[in-house]
């Protein structure tokens, strides 16, 4: 028993590292704005994020910078489905102040008239009912009610 | 310790079959079927993308195929089958072998497989878009159709595993694309039939040996089970006979095309104990191969055009191994239609005969009678009928109260099945009338020539239940010495040249001169001045008027 805990110990590690390694980080992302002929700060950050009076019409965001979005969404809906489903919030409505299409990406800091938005593969729209589902409770109790769910518990064990 | 053990438990879970990493719908690179994707090592993404889906339920990442599919038909389904629809159209995106397998909405350009695969390889999982061979789906199955066909469970009992989308069947209610741990990706094992009994609840099926017998195959080709992996017949149930899928005849999804090979490639020696091909393959039989697709099991009562297959006679879904005394129908006979003793339908039979009824009596195709007599009549029901002035005890008791030549345990209140003249020949074939080297399907042999040299063999049929040395008794009384010896052994004519042995029909008789089953052979028997008759004088005594052998009663008497 020791020694399969120690292999899985040893496996987790490795992937930890490799991933911080090899992985990539926002600079050179589709998120990194640094460039960007709008943001004329050339900072890779202020897009989102601001070291004071952050932004916090959505609950807990991260020293948010960017207008949030106050667009009413269709959430995805299923006969099979045993999750309940609402509107977006948390980081979900933070991407989705951009991705919705609604509120302009260079919409950040005081500016609220930006002309930079989403469009192709990357627009999700405010219908959210051809995309996987998000903002729903999941916990024990939905996973057994699903029964074709990993326990949150087993989830996170797993990465 | 507790994480520990907890972190064994996941890793055994993933590693188990429940999922669907392990099965044949892993296409990715890591799947271990034969239809992989060369490179792509996402599992879902064949069939599902978190976002722009469609249908949008359930996520879905593959187009509709185009829904010119040819529908189940069948004559017994009160269901109506629509085109594909629901989560029935998803499976067929990938199993009607239309739409490439890589072909998925997220990518610009379909996924390569393995062995330059594109669509659904030829085989079971395509289905094509001929669904006329596949069980039905996409149809409405509400407690109003289950009260229709009267052998389908009322579905608003069906709590699961097998579950309706939206009132209907649809794939998804027998399959599970993402668990294979039955087999086919079933939601339920089909052994004993448990998953198509979930739904199908068939009359008398609980009794019938189909269900229950335990008998195996002894391996001699053809397999009678070549699509499924068990190996008794009551685990295969229903498929013993029906295949869900493919099936090589459409309606009823059976596994052959001709009707009697569902039935004889069990019963040929190789599963049943019974040989009962053997039989029918003899030179006069009800001769099932000869037809093909005439019968219907929705077809009238009364035959109408003339065939016969197993299942005119005998109900798959109920016979069954068990006895009865006549004229009752015994349990291989359960749940069959008939006519009955007046002509009318009866369903199901209660008496043998009622079946035989369907082609030999008022059915306009049915055989005629070989031997030309004064009296024709091809209607047995008519020939058997209970006023008639005599007759072979099949519907009730005889006329004649003093039948000394009886064999015990039979006596003149005997009743006697057709079954006890017209069977298969010979020791050890199967009962009823399947087959025989005898004509008309006789059970014993029974020479109808003038001139036939008397013997027990010649009439074996007779003696079988009229003990020979009483019918033909050389120093019997004077019945015997005049009438059967002197006729049957010392002029060699045939029992049959003076006896009718089904009858004679009593709408077709004016006179008394019938009884005795007196109906002569009129091409061994001739009139004399015109005149043919046989009347009867009372116990063992009669007058004849008749010419035969060269001969004339004008008439004669004894
Ligand atoms: C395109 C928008 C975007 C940009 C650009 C961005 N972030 Fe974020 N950041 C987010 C969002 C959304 C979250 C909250 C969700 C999450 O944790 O991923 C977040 C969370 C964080 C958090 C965690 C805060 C907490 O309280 O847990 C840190 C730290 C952070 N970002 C740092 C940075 C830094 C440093 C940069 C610039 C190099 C940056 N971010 C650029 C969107 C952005
Ligand atoms: C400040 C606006 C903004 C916010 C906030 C934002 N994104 Fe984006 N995101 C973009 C833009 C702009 C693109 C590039 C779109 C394009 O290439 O057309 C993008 C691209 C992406 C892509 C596609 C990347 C690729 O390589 O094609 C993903 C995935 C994505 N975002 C996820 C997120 C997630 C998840 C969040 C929230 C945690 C988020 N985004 C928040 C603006 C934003």
């Amino acid at each position: 028993m020791k020694k399969v805990f120690l292999l899985i110990l040893i496996t987790l590690f490795t992937f930890l590292f490799s991933s911080l390694l090899i992985g990539q980080n926002i600079s050179g992302s589709a998120h990194d704005f640094s460039s960007d002929s709008w943001n004329t700060t050339g900072q890779i950050c202020i897009v989102c994020h601001t070291t004071h009076n952050s932004d916090v019409t959505v609950a807990n965001a991260p020293l948010w910078n960017h207008q949030s979005t106050a667009a009413t969404f269709t959430p995805y809906s299923s006969a099979s489905i045993h999750a309940s489903t609402g509107d977006p919030d948390a980081s979900s409505k933070l991407c989705l102040s951009c991705h919705d299409g609604t509120v302009a990406v260079d919409n950040f800091g005081s500016q609220t008239t930006g002309t930079q938005f989403i469009t192709g593969s990357s627009l999700i729209g405010t219908d959210l009912n051809d995309d996987h589902p998000v903002s729903f409770t999941y916990d024990q109790a939905l996973a057994t009610n699903d029964g074709g769910l990993f326990d949150r518990l087993e989830y996170c064990l797993l990465l | 310790m507790r994480i520990k053990i907890l972190i064994v438990f996941i890793l055994a879970n993933i590693v188990s079959a429940q999922s669907i990493v392990n099965s044949v719908h892993n296409l990715s690179v890591s799947g271990s079927g034969t239809v992989i994707a060369t490179s792509e090592d996402e599992i879902c993404i064949f069939c599902h993308t978190p976002h722009n889906s469609s249908p949008r339920q359930p996520l879905w990442n593959r187009s509709d195929p185009a829904l010119n599919y040819t529908l189940y038909i069948s004559s017994t389904a009160q269901a109506v089958p629509g085109q594909p629809s629901g989560s029935s159209i998803l499976c067929l995106s990938c199993h009607d072998g239309t739409i490439a397998l890589g072909n998925v909405l997220s990518l610009p350009s379909p996924i390569s497989f393995t062995g330059g695969i594109t669509t659904m390889p030829l085989g079971d999982a395509n289905l094509s878009q001929d669904l006329s061979d596949d069980h039905p789906i996409s149809f409405i199955y509400n407690s109003t159709l289950a009260g229709q066909d009267g052998e389908l469970v009322d579905p608003l009992t069906l709590t699961g595993p097998v579950l309706l989308e939206n009132e209907q069947l649809q794939c998804t209610s027998c399959h599970d694309a993402h668990s294979d741990v039955n087999g086919n990706f079933l939601v339920l094992t089909n052994q004993y039939s448990n998953l198509c009994v979930t739904c199908h609840d068939k009359t008398y099926w609980l009794s019938t040996s189909h269900r229950n017998s335990t008998a195996t195959w002894n391996g001699t080709l053809p397999d009678p089970w070549f699509h499924t992996t068990f190996n008794t017949v009551a685990e295969n149930g229903c498929e013993n006979c029906h295949d869900p899928h493919s099936a090589a005849d459409h309606e009823r999804t059976m596994n052959y095309y001709d009707e009697e090979n569902n039935c004889v490639n069990c019963h040929n020696g190789n599963v049943a104990t019974q040989d009962v091909q053997t039989d029918i393959l003899k030179p006069y039989a009800h001769n099932v191969y000869g037809y093909d697709h005439v019968h219907d099991p929705d077809e009238n009562n009364l035959v109408n055009l003339r065939h016969v297959e197993c299942q005119d006679c005998h109900n798959p879904h109920a016979a069954r191994n068990s006895t009865a005394t006549a004229p009752n129908a015994n349990g291989y006979l359960e749940e069959v239609k008939g006519i009955d003793t007046n002509g009318n339908t009866v369903d199901p039979i209660q008496y043998e005969f009622e079946l035989c009824y369907r082609c030999h009596a008022d059915s306009p195709d049915k055989p005629g009678s070989p031997t030309i007599r004064q009296i024709g009549q091809d209607n047995v029901r008519l020939e058997f009928d209970v006023l008639n002035p005599s007759f072979h005890p099949i519907e009730g008791a005889g006329t004649n109260s003093n039948v000394p030549s009886l064999i015990s345990p039979l006596n003149e209140s005997s009743i006697i099945y057709c079954t006890d003249c017209h069977a298969s020949d010979g020791a050890g074939s199967s009962a009823g009338p399947h087959g025989s080297f005898n004509p008309h399907i006789l059970k014993y042999n029974y020479e109808t020539a003038d001139y036939t040299p008397e013997s027990y063999l010649a009439y074996e049929l007779c003696y079988q239940c009229h003990d020979r040395n009483t019918i033909i008794n050389e120093n019997g009384n004077s019945f015997q010495q005049d009438v059967h010896f002197k006729h049957i052994v010392e002029e060699d004519a045939p029992c049959n040249s003076c006896h009718d042995p089904h009858g004679i029909n009593s709408g077709q008789v004016t006179t008394s001169d019938h009884t005795h089953l007196i109906n002569f052979d009129t091409n061994i028997v001739f009139s004399v001045s015109g005149n043919l008759q046989f009347i009867d004088d009372g116990i063992f005594h009669g007058t004849c008027y008749l010419r035969c052998h060269f001969r004339g009663h004008n008439p004669r008497s004894y």
